[in-house]
């Protein structure tokens, strides 16, 4: 009796820890954020972006990579519906951007945790006071505006520095305070451009791994870099772009297709 | 709009507001000066109103008999007057009586009047009409009688008050209009400064989901604060010249004229001046600060 139970027991959580798995599958599998053969050509006649098609799935860590001028900007302002693809369509969770309009923008920005290279905090507030004015402007009630931030700010090991001004703290820790902000009305999507140029290696690896930890409680992750060494010791999945167009997409990859024709790897 | 982004606005706009005190001021001033240029014109047209309103209501005539008459005269002119349509007062005044008002007219100077009798004035009758459209008629008619010396009543004050209060009717409106349109000029290039200055807050704001409504308003109520406060002091700058003016009008004019002209007194019209000013205050901080923000955002 002892031993059909256990068994009953086994083959009941194996059936749980296939079903886990499977609902895994799925969603690793459902894209969060769609490019569909998207181009962006600017009033100048600039072409950014040239045909991309690109797929992101729910709580993925992506790096697009590419020199300067490549697109990568490009790309995530149209995420950011900051500019209009002229050609194709982007998607979020199967809406396309284009049916948004002008007042819509505001809502679609709320979805989405943005960090820039130059941390763009308001100096004349406090580290907490940044933090919560990101929970301000969408109208989130006092108490919960107090117990989130400091939430946040732990989070990126700042809870001591709340009091101070952009200004008193080093480039690392404002990144961290803007990454706090970025993630205090927990959007599904975190999106970095050049999160770490202008950091010190061990400040960057700090946010790096930040952005790591983010990811690994559910947010899916895109950060535009061309660091290179931070990309080859994190190996995720590395999109690079190249006069506008996708030239590699790989899982688990490199700054540069093939190591060997780099000579710091020699 | 909830109670948290209210609250948010409010405070903000305060904070904006104390945080560009210099331009803030230099707008307040401005606003100031526009509003004062405003309220006296007001006040003086509400005051030609008003005193043009009470002549009208109540024009008094003075028919003086000749010096000739005997008392059955005047009796028998007294009762032709009286048998005129639309008389609603009708005052005789002997010339005892008139001997008496001159000396009290003249006060420490009655002097003047000693060995001189009641006999060198005339009988005279003050009367005053139903309705003022009848003025005209009633003292031709009245001045043609055989008996009347001469008839005095307040046509040229009326023609001469109603002849400027057309004119300064319009151009009040107009001169007070050039200094409001400068006012709404400069507290919007205040306002368009300060958007200036805080821009890359309204970028971040922008980023981070900060709908377009609550990036304007702070800047809105920064607007009307400066519009209020610059209405304020309008008021009590002009309310203060408005004072000290009534007074001394009133002591000097009104008692010479015998209270036929004279100057509403400051608490009948601070209220009226005090919504005046604050209205237009704080629609000119209004209008001048949405039309700066509303430039950038559509920028």
């Amino acid at each position: 009796m002892g031993a059909t139970a256990g068994r009953g027991r086994a083959k009941a959580a194996l059936a749980l820890a296939l079903g886990l798995a499977l609902l895994r599958l799925l969603r690793t599998f459902s894209s969060l954020i769609d490019y569909e053969n998207v181009t962006k050509t600017y009033p100048n006649g600039t072409t950014a972006l040239n045909g991309v098609t690109l797929s992101i799935a729910e709580a993925e860590f992506v790096f697009v990579v590419g020199a300067s001028g490549s697109g990568k900007t490009t790309m995530l302002k149209l995420l950011l519906k900051e500019e209009e693809a002229t050609g194709g369509r982007v998607l979020i969770n199967g809406l396309d951007l284009a049916a948004i309009g002008h007042k819509g923008i505001p809502y679609l920005r709320r979805n989405i945790g943005i960090v820039f290279q130059d941390f763009r905090l308001l100096k004349r507030k406090t580290v907490y006071e940044n933090v919560a004015f990101a929970m301000e402007v969408v109208g989130a009630p006092t108490k919960d505006i107090r117990r989130h931030v400091p939430w946040a700010l732990s989070l990126v090991g700042l809870s001591k520095k709340a009091d101070m001004y952009p200004s008193e703290l080093s480039g690392g820790e404002q990144q961290r305070a803007a990454l706090a902000r970025a993630i205090i009305n927990n959007p599904p999507i975190l999106v970095a451009d050049e999160p770490t140029g202008n950091l010190d290696p061990d400040a960057s690896m700090e946010i790096m791994k930040l952005l790591r930890e983010i990811n690994g409680i559910g947010a899916t992750v895109v950060v535009a870099t061309h660091e290179r060494h931070i990309v080859d010791s994190m190996r995720m999945r590395v999109v690079e772009i190249d006069a506008g167009e996708i030239v590699r997409d790989q899982l688990k990859g490199h700054y540069r297709n093939e190591i060997s024709d780099d000579p710091l790897y020699i | 709009m909830k109670f948290q982004t209210i609250r948010y606005i409010f405070r903000e706009g305060f904070l904006y507001f104390f945080r560009n005190k210099l331009m803030g001021l230099a707008s307040c001033a401005i606003i100031t000066a526009a509003l004062i240029i405003l309220g006296v014109f007001a006040l003086l047209l509400s005051n030609i109103d008003t005193n043009l309103r009470l002549l009208g209501e109540k024009p008094q005539i003075r028919i003086y008999c000749r010096y000739d008459l005997d008392d059955a005269d005047v009796f028998a002119l007294e009762d032709e007057i009286r048998a005129e349509p639309g008389i609603r007062e009708f005052e005789f005044i002997a010339k005892d009586e008139a001997f008496l008002r001159a000396k009290e007219l003249l006060g420490e100077d009655a002097g003047m009047l000693d060995g001189l009798g009641p006999d060198f004035l005339p009988v005279s009758f003050i009367v005053r009409l139903d309705e003022p459209d009848m003025v005209e008629a009633f003292v031709q008619k009245v001045a043609a009688m055989g008996a009347v010396e001469k008839v005095d009543y307040p046509k040229r004050a009326i023609d001469f008050i109603a002849g400027i209060s057309g004119w300064v009717k319009a151009f009040g409106f107009a001169i007070a209009c050039i200094p409001m349109l400068f006012a709404v000029f400069i507290i919007s290039n205040t306002i368009r400064i300060a958007v200036f200055e805080r821009n890359s807050e309204i970028g971040i704001m922008r980023y981070i989901g900060a709908t377009e409504q609550l990036i304007r308003w702070p800047f809105v109520v920064e607007g009307v604060l400066i519009g209020a406060l610059g209405a304020l002091v309008a008021y009590f700058l002009t309310g203060f010249g408005y004072s000290i003016v009534e007074g001394s009008f009133n002591s000097g004019v009104a008692a010479i004229s015998g209270d036929f002209v004279s100057l509403a007194p400051i608490g009948s019209v601070s209220a009226q001046l005090l919504a005046l000013d604050l209205l237009f205050g704080v629609f000119i901080g209004a209008i001048g600060s949405a039309q700066a923000i509303q430039k950038h955002l559509r920028a």
